[in-house]
């Protein structure tokens, strides 16, 4: 005879595997302070291109200008706002990037917990 | 009213049934839009310049997540504006990998509206997408939708310039010159992402609100907001011109989106789950149906007003048979304080 308890709740098990894939397995996996230095270390790469396009852009834009900048004023000055202007970008994406994995890891430990507590129900059936 | 409902039902129902097949018809349609849309403005390269290829692109992405059917589209695009000079392709990739190292590394699941973005903004109904965004996901969605309008925003400066880029064959640097200042000095562009941005942070948390009819009032309040911060900034920036489209886009906009709450208020769209399976004794094939849909022909109708004037007449029989008078003698004194 079938149970039908029994399959409500294998089934729920079934769907949270097939919808989710892997990834809450392997967010699981690491500890918190692992998985959000894990991103951050990524934020700074992307954030360090993204700048570095970003700044392309900015020099290719205003090429006469800076041009006409490096020959009369010390190149010192424009290296500084070039540096201080990436601090402040990294700053503010890694906050971004911070908060965000935060929020993934704990909704994602939340949901394996009710996971891992249905399957854990099915184990003693 | 009821008929719209049942409408809806149908709707959902019939998606839902032949999800497999919607779903990617969907898609397709989607992004062979978006192909047609590059194939007849930016096909400056001629050796991809046959129709055959943006047809079997569009079938191929129809199968693939929208993520990496939105690679695939960028990358067609930037073969095509390699027409115009490498300049040109580089600069558009730049603004491709920008998007996916600033944006994608977060949602993956948000391709669509990347795609979406440019596509509405063709048509001409832009102002619904950060609406529905934010009746539908969180404020950073949004940032889809933006990287989605810079890309039209520069798209559309390309081709305006195009007769010039290919004039400038020689000169490297104008070219490159021209690609960048699309994307930094349009400042109608920066002022419509400021817009896009204000409304979906606004209607994300109006229809937030504990208060009646919050989704109706958010999308009213976006795109009331959006209208007036592009009009205002466009009359600061001395350009008055195209008021007439952005208001009748404004009202297109705002009736696509209470079309939009109309499917999407109130009602999880869980999938029917086919799920296989097994224990010691089965094999289980299990079909998961959400029971979030009621069947339309069993659709009943109840009018609370009967029930609160039958409870009434009950409490008038009670009192009067408590205090031994007549009910009638009640129901007269109702009829003379009314």
């Amino acid at each position: 005879m079938v149970n039908e308890n029994k399959v409500r709740l294998m089934t729920k098990l079934t769907v949270f595997e097939e919808n989710k894939g892997r990834r809450p397995f392997d967010i699981g996996d690491y500890y918190k302070s692992d998985f959000i230095s894990k991103n951050l270390i990524f934020g700074f790469i992307a954030g360090t291109i993204a700048y570095a396009i970003g700044f392309g852009f900015w020099a290719v834009y205003n090429e006469e200008v800076l041009v006409e900048k490096l020959l009369t004023i010390d190149f010192g000055r424009i290296v500084f706002g070039v540096i201080v202007g990436y601090a402040v970008f990294m700053v503010l994406y890694l906050t971004v990037c911070y908060l965000v994995s935060e929020y993934k890891y704990r909704k994602t430990i939340k949901s394996l917990k009710s996971y891992k507590k249905a399957l854990k129900k099915l184990e003693n059936w | 009213m009821d008929n719209l409902f049942e409408i809806k039902t149908r709707i959902v129902t019939f998606v839902e049934k032949y999800e497999t097949y919607v779903k990617p018809a969907s898609r397709f349609v989607l992004m062979l839009t978006a192909y047609l849309m590059v194939y007849f403005n930016i096909s400056y390269y001629s050796k991809i310049n046959v129709i055959f290829i943006p047809i079997i692109l569009s079938v191929a992405c129809a199968l693939l997540p929208l993520s990496l059917g939105s690679v695939v589209l960028g990358l067609y695009t930037a073969a095509n504006l390699y027409g115009l000079g490498i300049e040109i392709a580089g600069v558009f990739l730049a603004l491709l990998i920008l998007t996916y190292l600033l944006y994608f590394r977060f949602t993956r699941d948000k391709g669509m509206l990347l795609v979406l973005s440019p596509v509405a903004n063709f048509i001409g109904v832009p102002y619904a997408l950060p609406v529905i965004t934010g009746l539908q996901y969180q404020p950073a969605s949004s940032v889809g939708v933006l990287m989605g309008t810079v890309i039209f925003g520069f798209l559309k400066g390309i081709k305006a310039n195009a007769d010039l880029l290919l004039a400038s064959e020689d000169l490297k640097t104008t070219k490159l010159h021209i690609a960048v200042e699309q994307i930094i000095a349009n400042k109608e562009m920066w002022l419509i992402l400021g817009a896009f941005f204000f409304t979906s942070v606004i209607v994300y948390f109006i229809r937030r609100l504990a208060i009646k009819n919050s989704w109706r009032i958010a999308i009213v309040s976006g795109i009331v907001v959006q209208l007036l911060i592009i009009l205002i900034g466009k009359l600061l920036l001395g350009n008055p011109y195209g008021i007439v489209g952005l208001m009748i886009g404004s009202i297109v906009s705002g009736l696509i989106c209470l079309i939009f709450r109309f499917f999407a208020f109130d009602l999880d769209y869980q999938r029917i789950e086919h799920v296989q399976f097994e224990d010691e004794n089965y094999y289980y094939y299990v079909k998961a149906v959400p029971k979030v849909l009621i069947p339309v022909k069993d659709v009943k109708v109840k009018t609370f007003n009967e029930t609160k004037v039958k409870r009434e007449e009950g409490i008038e029989e009670e009192i009067a048979k408590e205090f031994d008078i007549d009910p009638k003698h009640l129901k007269n004194n109702k009829d003379i304080n009314e």
